[in-house]
């Protein structure tokens, strides 16, 4: 076999398809390949003899002498990646064509050349064109970036989609919970009435009876016969006459009284389900606070104190049974707050065109950290099983489809107050679409 | 059963020996370089035979997040260097290692590829003459950035790789900058450095 002769290796160096570049501690070029002379567009009779960053500006002179610097210092090899330093000569991309690289990435090694003595006078730079490698990569790195942004994208709908059906669930149960209240109180509406005019009726009667039954003890007194008058009297106060007539008249009236109590509760009920109206109207936002408080007053009478701020305030365009069921949530969470013998405060009136309900109580007061989280659906501070988390979240929801606003101020121990802000009319186009 | 396993006390001691000749003569070369005064600590051996987790608690440096970067090393001594940066990296080098005081972010990852390579080639050259034999490298890499160096080798190393540890500790005092060196060394290329070791005990 023919050994390879030093021409042969020369041109080797010259022709092979990476930069080779021969420098030495100042940077000065001893040997500038033809890869080198095609891309930088300087011949090799040119460079060599030169200081490399004044040949080619884009190679940093400080940098470039301290890489040499290095190699012959330590006697080993450097590198310069196209991660960090994509660019490192000033030459045209590889792909002039199809590629999208405007200049061509470029990765190099610097190692120190060991003369036969063991001396080092030169370092050679080899020079790579990683523009395939890393036009790859960077289209790699953009479209991971891309995927990710649309996984965040999902997870943010994912989210909000559980929410949304949650809200739903929340509001449909309500609704069931409003129809059945409603067919319920048809039902006993019926009754009462009848037992009503019939108890009017019985009214009328015993007055008719006990008026003929004076009629007669006046005529018995008047035959002035003292047999007759005794065994009346002893009839009398057998059956305790004078107090019976005291008492039925009593207990008509108060009976009468029940069943009113009874029709306004019902009357209530139907208001605030009010399961056929989920249309915009113009609301008492008053009557709808009284309902609510009438329909929950079960629950809350025997704990809390009242106290009615109602200032004077126009009729607002709203759905009566949503705005009730935020009431119903605000004044039930109040409740909650204040425990036994607390004070809750309803106070409404008008400022800058919008009507406001606020809702304060004298309780526990709400943590800061809880504050901003209050209106998350299924955040909740109370025990298992007694909150869903979804009252205030739900309630923030109806003020939002309302235009209004729904704020909260509280301090530990002193307080919370919750204000509804409602417009006094819904922007003509955005009610129309809710309703 | 591997080498590694039975390293013996002496072996160790000199394998000790042998490295911290090699650090000597590196850190002298640094010191040069940078003109400034540089320390290596004496380098000390942990054969990975144990689990990770133990290799970490004896390193007393798995749990806090650094950046760490890698290079390779080849030939008859094979392995690789993985450099351990606080997470300022080697900002504070940058002007001893010819960069402006002024650096973005693509200068500081080349910066510490910079710094990687020199203290790997540092090492590894010195390792690499005291048993007589050549070594080739990789170019090195970013491998973790704000990472614990528990996460990232359970990440990226085959869990179960026996191979030598050898952990050195760089210093440039005027420059309040520390890092640390794990030089990996696999199994079997251990054999080659362990039997440079016998050599050398058996010259004494």
């Amino acid at each position: 076999m023919a050994t390879v002769g030093m021409p042969t290796l020369a041109s080797v160096l010259q022709q092979i398809n990476l930069g080779v570049v021969l420098l030495d501690a100042e940077a000065r070029v001893h040997f500038w390949n033809d890869f080198m002379a095609v891309n930088s567009g300087t011949r090799a009779e040119t460079a060599v003899g030169q200081l490399l960053f004044e040949l080619c500006p884009e190679v940093p002179e400080l940098w470039i002498k301290k890489k040499l610097e290095s190699v012959f210092t330590l006697e080993n090899m450097a590198f310069s990646a196209w991660q960090q330093r994509p660019h490192l000569f000033d030459f045209a991309g590889s792909r002039p064509i199809t590629g999208q690289a405007q200049k061509m990435f470029q990765n190099a090694t610097f190692f120190p050349l060991r003369e036969e003595g063991g001396a080092i006078t030169l370092v050679c730079l080899a020079l790579t064109d990683a523009t395939d490698i890393a036009v790859q990569q960077l289209a790699l790195a953009e479209l991971n970036q891309l995927l990710q942004a649309e996984k965040d994208e999902q997870t943010r709908l994912i989210k909000r989609l559980e929410e949304t059906q949650a809200q739903l669930l929340q509001s449909e149960k309500m609704a069931a919970i409003g129809q059945l209240a409603a067919g319920v109180a048809h039902e006993i509406n019926n009754p009462v009435g009848f037992v009503n005019s019939n108890l009017g009726s019985l009214k009328g009667y015993f007055d008719e009876v006990f008026a003929v039954l004076t009629e007669y003890q006046t005529l018995i007194a008047a035959q002035g016969n003292p047999e007759l008058d005794s065994a009346v009297q002893a009839l009398n106060k057998k059956a305790d006459v004078d107090f019976l007539t005291q008492d039925i008249a009593e207990l008509i009236r108060e009976s009468q009284g029940g069943l009113d109590r009874v029709k306004r509760i019902v009357v209530d009920l139907r208001d605030f389900s009010h399961v056929d109206s989920s249309e915009w109207n113009m609301a008492d936002l008053h009557h709808g606070l009284d309902s609510t408080l009438n329909v929950i007053w079960n629950e809350i009478k025997y704990r809390v104190e009242i106290i009615k701020e109602y200032g004077d305030i126009p009729a607002v365009e709203a759905i009566g049974a949503q705005l009730n069921q935020v009431f119903m949530n605000l004044i039930i969470n109040a409740s909650h707050a204040v425990g036994e013998g607390g004070h809750i405060w309803l106070r409404t009136g008008t400022q800058d065109g919008e009507v406001f309900v606020e809702v304060r109580d004298d309780g526990c007061g709400i943590d800061p950290d809880n504050l901003n989280r209050l209106f998350e659906p299924f955040f909740t501070t109370k025990p298992v099983g007694k909150g869903t988390g979804l009252g205030l979240s739900l309630a923030y929801s109806i003020i939002n489809k309302h235009h209004g606003r729904l704020t909260v101020d509280s301090v530990v121990g002193e307080g919370s107050r919750f204000t509804v802000w409602l417009p006094q009319r819904q922007p003509a186009a955005a009610a129309e679409a809710d309703a | 059963m591997s080498q590694l396993t039975v390293l013996s006390e002496d072996q160790r001691d000199a394998l000790q020996e042998l490295m911290n000749v090699a650090m000597g003569q590196s850190a002298d070369r640094l010191a040069r370089l940078t003109s400034t005064f540089v320390t290596l600590s004496v380098p000390r051996v942990h054969a990975v035979t144990d689990t990770l987790d133990k290799v970490l608690d004896l390193l007393g440096l798995g749990k806090e997040a650094m950046l760490v970067t890698r290079q390779s090393f080849l030939g008859k001594l094979r392995g690789e260097v993985l450099v351990c940066f606080g997470e300022q990296g080697a900002s504070e080098l940058s002007g001893l290692m010819g960069y402006g005081d002024d650096v973005d972010a693509s200068t500081q990852d080349e910066l510490l590829m910079d710094v990687t390579n020199i203290l790997t080639g540092a090492c590894i050259n010195g390792l690499a003459q005291q048993i007589q034999t050549m070594v080739s490298y990789g170019s090195p890499s970013l491998m973790a950035r704000a990472k614990s160096l528990r996460e990232v080798l359970q990440e990226q190393i085959l869990q179960g790789y026996q191979s030598l540890v050898l952990e050195v500790r760089f210093e440039v005092e005027s420059h309040s900058f520390m890092c640390d060196l794990l030089v990996c060394i696999t199994d079997d290329s251990a054999a080659v450095v362990i039997e440079a070791v016998d050599q050398l005990l058996s010259d004494f």
